[in-house]
């Protein structure tokens, strides 16, 4: 039996979900989308239950992609039993979607999630009438707590019934008919103290809002990557000790085995622990019902750059690493303003650019070091913005569609945390590993080809080949090569130099060496950035972003350099 | 940063007392705590200390304020 979760964003689904599979769902996309797909077994009853948990929408209207995704599902799959998940502080609203399933005629459950809350707020509803009205059982849940499940595992061993209400086609008859039904089943008593409202005063507070924004995103931030750091220190060392220790070994193949696919799996799975510790984090402010706060208080600035206050998470987290804030687009609903978000992503500068920036900043500006560094900062995210626009004004035109509801603050359930980021932990492994570990094994082949010795193998002729190329700024092949390799991971620029002992005080100037900064500052993204981009939004747009940032690297930096000498 | 998150609480407990809010000082204690809890992760992840681990301290505010707050509603 298919069964199809459809309801609004931030109604509990997931928990619904969580609560009727004990936790047996795993998380993917719909095919030829990027939208996520939760999908999960369960048996009921001596019965095989697949249950689909549909992306959250507002209507069935197919505006966004979210929303045609989840109007084709039930379109082309024909599940057996829609539960249209519910949430009961806000029945109107929700029930517009309602009325819009029951043209489907696919047999109906209604679910009353998070009828706590409601009672909370003095909101009650008589679920009785309301399943007269409407022709189907309606049950009354708390998802997050298990309470109501069993009932509606019952109901849904019934099969449902097809809902019988006539509604007009229009928007405007589904709208009056919603209104009229919550009238008829809702009754106000008086609420008890509302936490949403105690925290929405603060957190919503027109002086202290950003503030606390930022102060939670500073606590993210830290939790990502200071909280994670021995995590990736330990993975680092373990994979680095297993190259060693087998690339040491006689033979062609074991230099294959441990200094290309060791070395390449590596190079992923260090990036696990800070991966796995965002999504985390960012269950946490989604469960918790703070993130579309977020969402609405950097809305405004957003939008002056054709994006919405969803981008400000990935771009932040774009400071850290690129890769696990290329995969938090995903939490933005508009297709055009995440690819726009995923393209101006790698101009955050990542940590990874960090040391590039140390060395030269030291060698070339000793007292200006600190500086130089939040100016490139700065410029980096100047870049992102600016670019964001004109990708939204040429390429990715239109008005972003989007509602921000504001859903009741929760304390997050553990184990939903848990089995969200497990799940989306596992999806990353699976697509970003696989081109990763591909592309390690061809730099293994054109760093230990046909010399051992970097400088003769074919990178070095690569980069003696590459030379003429950047020669407008004056760059020795050293810094060419070192750029090439940056390719890899950005890491690598300055290890490059080392292994290559680079006099670089020596043949650079101060214009060559703030050029190459700016140039290392926005040039293409990493490998792993760009198979997470390419997972993210299809190879056109992967190879977009490779030639976009080139382009936009090296003009700048051609300049920087030309300015810095005049001055 | 650290210096910045501290700041943001006790600004948040002072508007408290300005508009005579508890509202505002339950937020101040409760992120005051969170913010412990990160530092206690931080300080086992790197050894390295951060005052902000002093935001234990906020914890019996945490509890009056929230006592005050269910009991009495919101306001002095």
């Amino acid at each position: 039996m298919k069964v199809a979760m459809v309801g609004n964003p931030n109604v509990g689904k997931t928990a619904l979900l969580n609560a009727l599979t004990k936790g047996n769902f795993e998380v993917g996309n719909f095919p030829g989308t990027t939208v996520e797909k939760k999908e999960g077994r369960a048996r009921v009853g001596g019965r095989e239950i697949v249950f689909v948990d549909l992306p959250g929408i507002y209507s069935l209207e197919a505006h966004s992609l979210d929303e045609k995704v989840a109007r084709d599902f039930l379109i082309n799959e024909k599940p057996d039993l829609i539960l249209n998940v519910v949430n009961a502080s806000n029945l109107e609203r929700n029930l517009y979607l309602t009325l819009q399933l029951v043209d489907f005629k696919i047999p109906m459950i209604l679910v009353l999630n998070m009828i706590d809350e409601a009672e909370r707020r003095g909101i009650v509803i008589d679920a009785d009438k309301l399943s007269k009205i409407l022709g189907i059982p309606v049950v009354k849940t708390i998802a997050v707590k298990g309470i109501g499940v069993e009932e509606l595992k019952r109901e849904i061993l019934k099969d449902g019934r097809i809902p019988r209400l006539v509604v007009g086609k229009d928007l405007n008859s589904k709208l009056k008919m919603a209104e009229k039904i919550a009238r008829e089943v809702v009754t106000f008593e008086k609420a008890k103290l509302d936490l949403t409202e105690i925290l929405d005063e603060v957190f919503m507070d027109r002086h202290l809002g950003i503030p606390i924004f930022i102060v939670f995103m500073w606590m993210m931030f830290t939790f990502t990557y200071t909280v994670a750091s021995p995590l990736t220190d330990l993975i680092d060392l373990a994979f680095s000790a297993l190259s060693e220790r087998i690339s040491s070994l006689n033979g062609i193949v074991f230099a294959l085995i441990g200094d290309g696919i060791v070395k390449g799996v590596g190079s992923v799975l260090v990036f696990l622990p800070n991966i796995a510790f965002l999504f985390i984090a960012l269950a946490l402010l989604e469960l918790s019902g703070y993130m579309p706060r977020a969402v609405y208080l950097m809305d405004r600035i957003m939008t002056a750059f054709g994006l919405t206050g969803r981008s400000v998470i990935p771009l932040i987290m774009g400071f850290g690493c690129n890769v696990p804030a290329v995969m938090a687009t995903r939490t933005i609903e508009d297709d055009r303003v995440r690819i726009a978000t995923i393209l101006v992503n790698p101009f955050m500068s990542c940590s990874a650019r960090l040391p590039i920036y140390v060395l030269f900043a030291g060698i070339f500006f000793p007292k200006l070091g600190t500086a130089v560094i939040m100016g490139l900062y700065a410029f980096g995210v100047a870049v992102a913005l600016i670019s964001a626009l004109i990708f939204r004004k040429v390429l990715l035109r239109g008005e972003a569609e989007y509602i921000i509801e504001l859903p009741p603050y929760r304390i997050p359930n553990l184990r939903d945390v848990w089995i969200l980021t497990w799940n989306r932990t596992k999806h990353f492994l699976q697509k970003a590993g696989t081109v990763i570990l591909a592309m390690s094994v061809v730099i293994w082949f054109l760093t230990s080809f046909p010399s051992q010795n970097i400088e003769e193998s074919y990178a070095g002729i690569l980069g003696r080949v590459m030379q003429p190329l950047f020669a407008p700024m004056g760059w020795d092949w050293q810094f060419v090569l070192a750029i090439l390799m940056g390719f890899v991971a950005k890491e690598v620029v300055v290890e490059t130099l080392g292994i290559l002992n680079t006099p670089i005080a020596q043949i650079m100037t101060m214009p060559q060496a703030l050029a190459f900064m700016v140039f290392s500052l926005l040039y293409m993204p990493c490998l792993a950035t760009l198979a997470t981009i390419k997972a993210e939004a299809g190879w056109r747009w992967t190879i977009f972003a490779v030639v976009y940032s080139f382009v936009i690297a090296y003009v700048t930096a051609f300049t920087v350099e030309v300015i810095a000498r005049l001055i | 940063m650290n210096a910045f998150v501290l700041l943001v609480i006790a600004i948040t407990f002072f508007k408290g007392f300005i508009v005579k809010k508890k509202s505002y000082g339950f937020v101040a204690s409760m992120i005051a705590i969170i913010f412990a809890i990160l530092m206690t992760l931080v300080f086992l992840a790197t050894g390295s200390f951060g005052y902000g681990i002093l935001g234990y301290l906020a914890l019996p505010a945490f509890v009056w304020y929230r006592r005050r707050l269910f009991i009495e509603g919101r306001g002095t």
